[in-house]
């Protein structure tokens, strides 16, 4: 009994605490999309304006570790024994994916697009026993500055 | 190329299903698979020690008193019980009762033919034909071939467990309740069957059934918490249960339950 009521806490405080973490990340992500969606960023190898020359490039990446929960961990640990789709990670999944490419533009400040984004997710503590694994994104490209039209 | 900005859709790559409702859903359906699995292997176990030969156990000898830490030791007065109460039964080999040192008031009967009783019942009782009763009861069980379906289920358990979770003990642990109520249902019941033949066998050695529920009623005066905790779980039914139940039978088997004549504990017990 005893142990049941740890583990229902440790499950209580995984959502609680995780809900509340994934709302405001949410709310953060939006906001800053909404900003960021001025600078351009595409999986071309080449820039959207081939006509203007380009005074500069170099290479942005961001990076986001998050943590699973322990709400979300034994979801999944039930989800499977019988298959289908882990939707309790999929927020994590799209939040990491979202955050690092937001982190990756916040460092291309000043750049007037990204091209050639790529993204790889990794998962950290991985095949560890007992462990809340925690997802890895890094997201990277080439942000291109042009030069100044002046006419 | 023209390149239109747009923010992600948070629609598409993101389930739109509530995580406490897939976690409801999943827990729910899981435990009743479980519970199924139990409740399947449980009664395949039944059937395996209904046909097991008489002499199966005496060939396992799982309990050894120094692996618990208790000492046993054989009691004269206590065989000599048993020994009569067994010609009351339809066992064919009389088991060996030990007296074990240990406070807490409780009987066993093991794997191996053996009753333990602990001293912390003995000392609970004051009338020979309470402690015939417990005694009886514990008869009944090898009767019953109770303690090998006991342990039959513990091992079908832990091995089921193994099998379906291997060794993530978070979801072990989430899903032992629902194979505990089960365990308990069934526990429970047999129990009951076994007070019901005890009190049989009672009958046929006293011709009385008097003192029966000499043991459930000490407990019931001590109105220890753990005896009222949650019934749903325990392995017996609670003791105001018992006893109603025991009235009941002994007044649909016409069993005399009302006379006065009940025996001392036997002297050397009682000291």
């Amino acid at each position: 009994m005893v142990q049941l009521s740890i583990l229902f806490g440790l499950i209580v405080i995984g959502y609680v605490f995780g809900r509340i973490a994934e709302n405001n990340h949410y709310k953060s992500i939006t906001q800053r999309e909404e900003v960021y969606l001025r600078l351009p960023c595409t999986t071309n190898k080449l820039p959207l304006q081939t006509e203007r020359k380009i005074l500069r490039s170099e290479m942005v990446r961001g990076d986001v570790v998050i943590s699973v929960d322990y709400f979300k961990r034994i979801v999944a640990g039930l989800r499977a024994l019988v298959g289908g789709n882990v939707t309790t990670y999929e927020t994590l999944v799209d939040r990491a994916r979202r955050e690092a490419i937001l982190r990756m533009k916040e460092r291309a400040r000043g750049a007037d697009e990204i091209v050639n984004l790529r993204i790889e997710t990794s998962s950290v503590f991985k095949g560890q026993q007992g462990q809340v694994g925690s997802v890895e994104v890094i997201a990277y490209g080439t942000a291109v500055f042009y030069r100044a039209v002046l006419d | 190329m023209n390149y239109t900005p747009k923010q992600p859709d948070n629609g598409v790559n993101v389930s739109q299903v509530h995580p406490l409702k897939d976690f409801t859903t999943l827990l729910a359906g899981v435990t009743v698979f479980v519970v199924f699995v139990y409740w399947v292997l449980g009664f395949t176990i039944d059937i395996v020690v209904d046909h097991l030969p008489d002499d199966f156990e005496t060939s396992i000898e799982l309990v050894d008193s120094r692996l618990v830490g208790m000492e046993t030791q054989a009691s004269e007065p206590l065989q000599a019980l048993v020994n009569q109460l067994s010609k009351c039964s339809s066992i064919t080999k009389t088991p060996q009762v030990f007296l074990a040192e240990n406070p807490e008031a409780n009987a066993v009967a093991l794997p191996n033919n053996q009753i333990w009783v602990y001293q912390g019942l003995i000392d609970k009782l004051e009338t020979e034909n309470g402690l015939a009763f417990v005694l009886a009861h514990e008869i009944s069980h090898f009767q019953n071939k109770d303690h090998l379906r006991a342990m039959g289920r513990g091992l079908v358990l832990a091995g089921v467990s193994a099998l379906l979770l291997g060794s993530n003990s978070d979801l072990t642990n989430i899903l032992t309740p629902g194979s505990i109520i089960g365990e308990a249902n069934y526990s429970q019941a047999r129990e009951s069957a076994a007070d019901a033949e005890a009190l049989s066998i009672l009958h046929c050695h006293y011709d009385h059934v008097a003192g029966a529920s000499e043991f459930f009623n000490a407990m019931l005066k001590e109105d220890r918490q753990d005896f009222r905790d949650v019934h749903l779980l325990s392995s017996h039914p609670n003791p105001e249960k018992r006893v109603a139940e025991l009235e009941q039978i002994a007044e649909e088997k016409g069993f005399n339950s009302l006379t006065k004549e009940l025996k001392p504990l036997p002297e050397l017990l009682s000291q």
